[in-house]
């Protein structure tokens, strides 16, 4: 006598064998497996979540990647459009510079040449600039730079394709000057710091007002007459010293400066070699 | 009466819950090297509910999970499900003889059971397709024992967690 599990065996065997039969050799099956599909329907849809995450999360990531490359560009994009504009600034500046100077050249009456500043050495010691023109050019010691400003300093030092100009505010730079208000005449001496100079040669009693203007006097006709030098910044007056005490600023902006002007006021063969600071090799005092 | 109803629900639960799960294992998206290696999770379920809670699964039950893997799989009717049943029922007749066997015998038979498996669903295979169907079928029974054998010793760990001894 067989069991009740030989039997269910026997039966559901029996069953299997034709369910595989009937849906092998015909599609009769075929309503009964989409009536038990749609039963399964949601376990296939759970199986597939995991994908289905995994591609979301897959895009996102893509997207994300995306949108860092593209962000990344756009800072670099950013970071070059600033370098222009400050590239176009500064041309904007140099060119402002150039008409400024361009004016200054023709309110000049002797023959002057543009140079471009190679260095700048502002130290307490030595204020210096280096320009771009020597001997080549027939620079000659002695020889004035100015801007469109005022007066800068005067070149000191030569080579065939550089010279080197001791800058007014230089320590051991003197240049006579008169108030362009009154015409008293004064000399202007360099103090080693680039934004002050001292006047000397003015009695306390002396009608020199702050904001005056000193200009070049011409005596040595070395500079040309009556160019810019400097601007009275402090006065102070002691009836019981000889002088009054005299302060300026130079009117040339010397640190930004982009171009200057070496002026010829004589003819090279003219020149008397002799600057007035005591010179005795390139650069050293 | 009633202890003995809530204990057919129970049961029920477990058996829905194991083939269920076993189903979703069966069709989950995995990239292709990993499907080679998939084992079949059904059988795997039928014959872990057959082994360590027997009450209330018989062949009828293997019958239905074997035709829902036909179902969702889209083979012939009645291709899993005839393996299913076979597998049940040697199963049921087996390991009430083979209780007590060691823990290396037991799994000799298990992977003897998933290679009649296997057998069964290749033989249907190749009668009804005239093929002889994928190289994966042979693999199974061994990455179902690895798995089975994995089973085993966490449901161990958790029998020995849950009440000291292994239930």
């Amino acid at each position: 006598m067989k069991s009740r599990l030989d039997t269910s065996f026997l039966i559901a065997l029996m069953v299997a064998v034709v369910l595989i039969v009937v849906d092998s050799k015909s599609s009769m099956l075929a309503n009964t497996r989409s009536v038990l599909f749609i039963a399964v329907k949601p376990l296939v849809h759970t199986a597939q979540l995991g994908s289905r995450i995994q591609t979301s999360w897959q895009q996102i990531a893509e997207e994300r990647e995306d949108l860092r490359h593209r962000n990344m560009e756009l800072v670099e994009e950013n970071h070059e459009l600033r370098k222009k504009v400050i590239e176009l600034r500064k041309e904007e500046q140099r060119n402002r510079w150039l008409a400024e100077l361009l004016e200054a050249k023709d309110r000049i009456e002797y023959p002057v040449i543009s140079s471009k500043i190679l260095s700048v050495q502002l130290q307490p010691a030595s204020q210096k600039i280096l320009l771009d023109r020597g001997l080549q050019e027939q620079v000659f010691i002695g020889q004035p730079v100015v801007n469109h400003k005022g007066v800068i300093g005067q070149i000191t030092a030569a080579t065939l394709s550089e010279s080197a100009v001791t800058l007014i505010t230089d320590a051991n730079h003197s240049l006579p000057v008169h108030i362009q208000r009154n015409g008293i005449a004064a000399v202007v001496l360099g103090t080693g710091t680039s934004n002050r100079l001292l006047v000397s040669g003015l009695r306390p009693n002396q009608d020199v007002q702050l904001g005056d203007v000193l200009v070049t006097s011409g005596i040595a006709q070395r500079f040309p007459s009556g160019y810019p030098v400097a601007e009275v910044t402090e006065i102070i007056r002691d009836n019981n010293t000889p002088f009054a005490e005299v302060s300026a600023t130079p009117l040339a902006t010397l640190e930004s400066n982009f171009e200057v002007l070496v002026v010829w006021t004589k003819a090279p063969n003219e020149a008397d070699e002799t600057p007035l600071v005591s010179v005795n090799s390139f650069g050293e005092q | 009466m009633e202890s003995n109803k809530k204990y057919r629900v129970g049961d029920f639960a477990r058996i829905v819950g194991f083939i269920t799960a076993a189903l979703v294992l069966s069709v989950l998206t995995v990239p292709p090297a990993l499907a080679v290696l998939r084992p079949d999770f059904v059988a795997l379920a039928l014959i872990y509910l057959a082994r360590f809670h027997p009450h209330g699964i018989g062949v009828f039950t293997a019958f239905v999970a074997g035709l829902l893997v036909d179902v969702i799989t889209f083979g012939t009717l009645g291709q899993h499900a005839i393996a299913k049943v076979v597998l049940v029922y040697l199963m049921l007749k087996l390991f009430s003889k083979a209780h007590s066997s060691s823990a290396k015998v037991q799994n000799f038979l298990i992977f003897v059971l998933l290679a009649v498996n296997a057998l069964v669903i290749f033989m249907v295979h190749l009668i009804v397709q005239r093929n002889a169907g994928s190289f994966a079928l042979w693999l199974s029974p061994v990455t179902g024992l690895i798995v089975w054998t994995v089973a085993v010793y966490l449901r161990n760990r958790v029998e020995i967690y849950r009440h000291g001894s292994i239930g």
